[in-house]
């Protein structure tokens, strides 16, 4: 306790006279009571004192219970920040299959700037997978490439495929037969059975497929 | 090894395996190469030559319509188109239908009273025939017909040049039908044994 600091009253339950509900307060009541707001508010500042007596410490602590009760304690940055670090460091870990191996319960002890190192780790393996993946398909994209521009095994064997006599070119003597002398003059008739002759047969042919 | 660290490797198969499935699927999609080309024989019926029986066939209609339209001329112009027609080489219809072009050309040129033109239109189809034909055969035939129709120009003719000229073309014309008969007859014979 500082020389400067008040001393607090005497609260001894001794002369404590205990007043009726109703009764109004008087001068010592008055006292005691401004004595006892002086040293919670010593408490609550962080400024406690260095002995309390005993009938003052019961108060005091319920009236720190009650405190705590109606404002939640609130943490500093810095200790918000290592605690979050801390538990993202046991989820990682957990996850890794290394519980407990380095997060106690002692949260103190994490040290934010270790995770970087565990993180790097916990993706290694999917950087190999993605790296592995991406050479392999362009592995398989070359290989494809190359085996579409041969287009395939260049014709070995040419066939002539023999044709029917109907769709081949040839003299149109089957078609016309003899020529009487009355019908010398009738080549317009003989054209005309010639090419309808020709379109038959080039019809079959190009309708089976052939080459036009 | 934990199963966190398989989960990427496994990744990486079933994508491997994706992309090698769908690279199969779209060759598969594709017409295989054949090994063998089957081509058409040189002497196939093709658009060129279909191309160019038709266009004969219009100038032989054309003519027709010139001649029904008192045009003769003009009928004449036609024909004479029909042999200016490109066939495909060698093709032996190309042969026939020039060979026809001509022996109408001349009976046209005959009927016109231009004996000797029609006679040229004979010559130069028997110069270019390169094989015995019924269409041959027809161009001895309007030979055989125009010879016999110069032979009568001469039969009202007194001088005694023209009495012999006359008979040496009449027996021109025999000479000529009977080419024509034996050619036809040859055919003819031909054709049969085929048949």
């Amino acid at each position: 306790m500082r020389p400067d600091e008040p001393t607090p009253p005497d609260l001894d339950d001794d002369d404590l006279d205990v007043p009726e509900p109703d009764a109004v307060a008087d001068a010592s009541e008055r006292a005691r009571a401004k004595a006892f707001a002086e040293l919670i508010d010593k408490v609550v500042s962080g400024r406690p004192p260095a002995a309390v007596p005993s009938e003052a410490q019961a108060l005091l602590e319920t009236a720190t219970a009650l405190r705590a009760t109606m404002r939640p304690v609130e943490l500093g940055a810095a200790r918000r920040a290592s605690i979050v670090e801390a538990a993202l460091a046991t989820a990682i870990d957990r996850r890794g299959g290394r519980i407990g191996a380095s997060v106690s319960g002692s949260l103190p002890a994490v040290v934010p700037i270790t995770a970087a190192p565990r993180r790097r780790a916990a993706r290694a393996p999917w950087i190999v997978a993605a790296v592995t993946t991406l050479v392999a398909a362009a592995a398989v994209t070359l290989w494809l490439r190359d085996r579409s521009d041969r287009g395939g095994p260049a014709p070995t064997t040419t066939a002539v495929a023999p044709l029917p006599i109907e769709q081949t070119s040839r003299p149109a003597d089957d078609v016309v037969g003899r020529i009487p002398r009355e019908r010398a003059g009738a080549a317009l008739d003989r054209i005309d059975a010639i090419y309808a002759d020709r379109l038959n047969g080039y019809r079959e042919r190009t309708m089976a497929g052939g080459t036009r | 090894m934990r199963p966190l660290h398989l989960r990427p490797f496994g990744s990486c198969l079933v994508v491997l395996a994706l992309l090698v499935a769908a690279c199969t699927t779209a060759e598969d999609s594709r017409p295989a190469p054949r090994a063998t080309q089957v081509t058409a024989p040189e002497d196939a019926i093709g658009e060129q030559l279909m191309l160019a029986l038709s266009q004969a066939k219009n100038f032989h209609h054309k003519a027709k319509v010139y001649m029904s339209d008192g045009k003769p001329e003009l009928a004449i112009a036609a024909v004479k188109d029909v042999l200016a027609v490109a066939f495909p080489p060698g093709a032996p219809e190309a042969d026939d239908v020039r060979a026809d072009a001509r022996a109408m050309l001349a009976k046209l040129l005959l009927a016109r009273g231009e004996a000797d033109a029609a006679m040229s239109e004979i010559d130069a189809g028997l110069a270019a025939a390169t094989r015995e034909s019924f269409f041959v055969a027809n161009l001895y035939t309007v030979r055989g017909e125009i010879l016999e129709a110069q032979a009568a120009t001469l039969d009202g003719a007194t001088a005694p040049a023209d009495a012999t000229r006359a008979r040496e073309l009449r027996r021109q014309a025999i000479v000529a039908f009977d080419k024509s008969i034996a050619i036809n007859s040859a055919l003819q014979q031909k054709l049969m044994e085929r048949r």
